[in-house]
């Protein structure tokens, strides 16, 4: 017989905040990743912090793969503030309460920092590139040794002092097809030398990841097609670090940060692949999601098998893999759902109008024809029919 | 189908298109019946949503309208003065005279005198030859910076300013003039990655002073639930509960209503909303018009949703109609196309709000306020 894999929870940090959320890691079989729900956004940010930091504290020497973008805006004002304040007795309380050592102050000079992705081309001294935001707030914010990093620079890629990203990519823009075909004229020559470099420093950077043993913590949020990193719906689970276009969804997330999607839309990007951030078996992955504009992508990142179709699936390869989400992100996950449901001693108005109209969607049926079978062959309708103590007429 | 009477109906907005795509189909509906009265108020200025391309070519027609002898004696009757506002909705006629006779240059005129009349205010210029050269200037600046770089404050001033003419048309379309439509540009709307919460001072009292002053029966509000952190949206809610319990503590009033609404980020479950209102072509005709011809920096869906690859009137259509099936499946086929009522049987979309009294949007919004701040 197949024994089901084991979900253990090796970290207290995650051991303590599951407690709090008074819910199971994973409720087997819909649920196919571990998942901790928190009450809001900035406790989000305050239990990736600490776990990031009690990660750190375990692995001296390591690799960190940090987040770009709004969301983890809570987490590295929580990173800064604990470790500027680590001897505070206002700290040490925190920590401790969370499960973490306060007496081992976490060596951020010995861990290895990896860019996770980057647009291409862009200028990497604009303050829209990710170069620039991980320089500013991870690089000098958390303190980690620059020349331990590894860092996607599109200005130093393929280009001597004398020659500009600019000047090879005049309106910022790649035609890939360079790759497969001869240039036709002396810019086209220049662009597909540049190319080329990147293709081959795409190559060298995954090389460097695997020869510091992968990516050790990989933290993530999540896109609206469900992209990690810029691995969009779509790729391979076995994709590395690569130059690659992105989709639609991607483009019009990235707008704002780039100014308008008549630039998102023509920018390719450099991304380190999924296969890149579970290539080690040991390492640990986190995806942080708040507000229920994520719901759907994450009810179909934690409910769906190994899918392409599904990014983050690839983390189910990965036993310290784990889902931190708020309660908004999880609204549409079923088995918490029910279980908030079941929880109440008695339903709301509302949550017994949304099974209902639920019930009528999913029947395709006027509410007025709905029949008591039709809540009995659901586990919400029958859980409505239990709770209100009376027969459900329409 | 009950419309409400003699009602004062104060809009309030995030955004200058977020009333438009939110219950435009409703408000026609509202605005039809003459015993009410109507405000709307912008509560930041937009800035974000406006490139520099755009900024460049509404700059490139001021200078091309300046050149221009008709402008040069406006110039000179001091039709360009900030305060003036019967000049200030004299671009708004310009402009919608040029819609109605589909007419690109009257178009385009109304445009650069609204530009001229921000730069005179930004600026603080009147003569011909230093606007010239300040045009001059902005022309650089907006071909020459990067997409997506945070502006100066004066240049986010005047791409907020662009926004809030846009919101001028849309209401000069139904009639109403600057008296009518308040732009308040919040402080905590800066462009910063990571952004400020509200201040009672700065982000509350002018909402407040509005509220005294106009004394509303209902307040629309943008309603959506928990963000991906503490969006504009919801900076905008808070301010307005804040500003709405210190009105009722000064009047004593608690009849009024507010009516949540949602657009084109999140949608209403029907189970969450109570008021269903039905759109018709005709309605929906008028929103994609309105939202065409207003709203210039958007038209081009240069900040759109990933759901939809256009402008924003089509995604708001979309919501509408798929709103309609859903009714369609809870209600029968039949209650629409079998329904005694025209005004039934013409419905090809929805519009979901939510009702409620004081009591309720308070706890509502404290309720978001423990999902998106640390408190208990």
């Amino acid at each position: 017989m197949k024994t089901q894999k084991q979900h253990p929870v090796n970290s207290v940090v995650e051991q303590t905040a599951l407690k709090e959320s008074d819910m199971q890691l994973i409720y087997r079989p819909t649920e196919k990743i571990k998942t901790i729900i928190v009450d809001n956004f900035p406790s989000l940010g305050k239990l990736v912090a600490l776990r990031f930091i009690e990660w750190a504290q375990q692995n001296p020497g390591w690799t960190v793969s940090l987040p770009t973008g709004k969301t983890p805006e809570h987490f590295i004002k929580w990173v800064s503030y604990l470790l500027q304040n680590w001897k505070t007795k206002k700290v040490k309380t925190i920590l401790e309460q969370a499960g973490v050592d306060p007496s081992i102050f976490p060596d951020m000079k010995s861990l290895h920092f990896i860019q996770i992705d980057e647009f291409y081309p862009i200028n990497s001294t604009q303050h829209n590139s990710f170069f620039y935001y991980v320089n500013k707030l991870y690089l000098k914010g958390f303190g980690f040794d620059a020349s331990k990093a590894l860092l996607i620079n599109p200005n130093k890629i393929g280009l001597d002092e004398n020659h500009h990203l600019d000047e090879i990519w005049p309106d910022h823009k790649v035609d890939l097809s360079l790759r497969t075909r001869y240039a036709q004229n002396l810019l086209e020559e220049k662009q597909k030398k540049v190319l080329e470099s990147v293709d081959q420093f795409c190559t060298d950077y995954e090389k460097k990841i695997q020869s510091l043993g992968g990516i050790g913590f990989f933290l993530g949020g999540i896109g609206p097609d469900g992209h990690i990193g810029f691995n969009v719906r779509g790729s391979d689970h076995f994709s590395t670090t690569r130059l690659t276009p992105t989709n639609y969804e991607t483009q019009a997330a990235a707008a704002s940060d780039l100014g308008g999607i008549e630039v998102s839309k023509n920018r390719l990007v450099i991304t380190i692949g999924l296969q890149t951030i579970v290539s080690n078996p040991k390492s640990t992955a986190i995806i942080i999601a708040a507000g229920e504009a994520k719901a759907q992508v994450i009810k179909d990142a934690i409910q769906s098998d190994l899918s392409n179709q599904v990014p983050a699936s690839v983390l189910q390869k990965l036993e310290n893999s784990c889902f931190y989400i708020t309660k908004g992100a999880a609204k549409l996950l079923n088995e918490r759902r029910y279980y908030y449901l079941s929880k109440a001693n008695q339903l709301s108005k509302q949550d017994s109008l949304q099974i209902i109209s639920d019930l009528a969607i999913e029947k395709n049926k006027k509410l007025s024809e709905l029949e008591r079978a039709d809540f009995k062959e659901f586990r919400s309708g029958e859980l409505l029919l239990k709770k209100s103590k009376k027969d459900y007429k329409p | 189908m009950d419309i409400p009477k003699n009602k004062v109906i104060f809009h309030t907005a995030p955004h200058h298109d977020d009333i438009m795509l939110g219950y435009l189909p409703y408000l026609v509906r509202l605005m039809r019946e003459g015993s009410n009265t109507h405000f709307f108020n912008y509560l930041t200025s937009g800035f974000n949503a406006v490139t520099n391309n755009y900024m460049y070519k509404e700059v490139k027609n001021a200078q091309d309208f300046l050149k221009n002898n008709d402008f040069k004696y406006l110039l000179k009757e001091n039709y360009f003065d900030p305060q003036n506002t019967l000049f200030r909705d004299r671009d708004v006629y310009q402009y919608l005279d040029g819609v109605a006779a589909n007419n690109k240059f009257d178009m385009r005129e109304g445009c650069a005198r609204r530009l001229l009349r921000n730069l005179v205010e930004i600026f603080e210029e009147d003569s011909f030859d230093n606007l010239e050269f300040r045009i001059h200037e902005l022309l650089n600046y907006f071909s020459t910076q990067y997409p997506g770089k945070k502006d100066l404050p004066y240049i986010q001033q005047l791409k907020g300013m662009t926004r809030e003419w846009e919101a001028d048309i849309l209401w000069g379309f139904f009639g109403f003039s600057s008296d009518s439509v308040l732009h308040s540009r919040l402080g905590f709307y800066k462009g910063d990655i990571f952004t400020e919460e509200p201040t009672i001072v700065r982000d509350v009292m002018p909402i407040y002073e509005n509220l005294k002053r106009l004394k509303p029966d209902i307040i629309t509000v943008a309603f959506d639930p928990e963000g991906s952190g503490p969006d504009t949206h919801y900076k905008v809610l808070q301010a307005v509960a804040e500003a709405l319990k210190l009105y009722e503590k000064e009047t004593g009033r608690t009849d009024i209503k507010v009516w949540g609404y949602r657009n084109v980020w999140y949608r209403y479950h029907p189970s969450e909303a109570n008021l269903f209102i039905p759109v018709t072509h005709n309605t929906r005709a008028i929103l994609n018009d309105a939202f065409m011809n207003s709203f210039g920096s958007q038209s081009e869906a240069s900040f759109p949703s990933f759901e939809y690859d256009g402008p924003f009137s089509g995604l708001a259509q979309k919501i509408q109609v798929e709103q309609y099936q859903t009714m369609k499946t809870l209600l029968g086929r039949d209650y629409f196309y079998q329904n005694s009522d025209s005004r039934i049987r013409s419905t090809r979309g929805f519009v979901f709000l939510k009702v409620m009294d004081l009591k309720e949007f308070y706890e509502k919004s404290l309720e978001l306020r423990k999902t998106t701040e640390n408190i208990k």
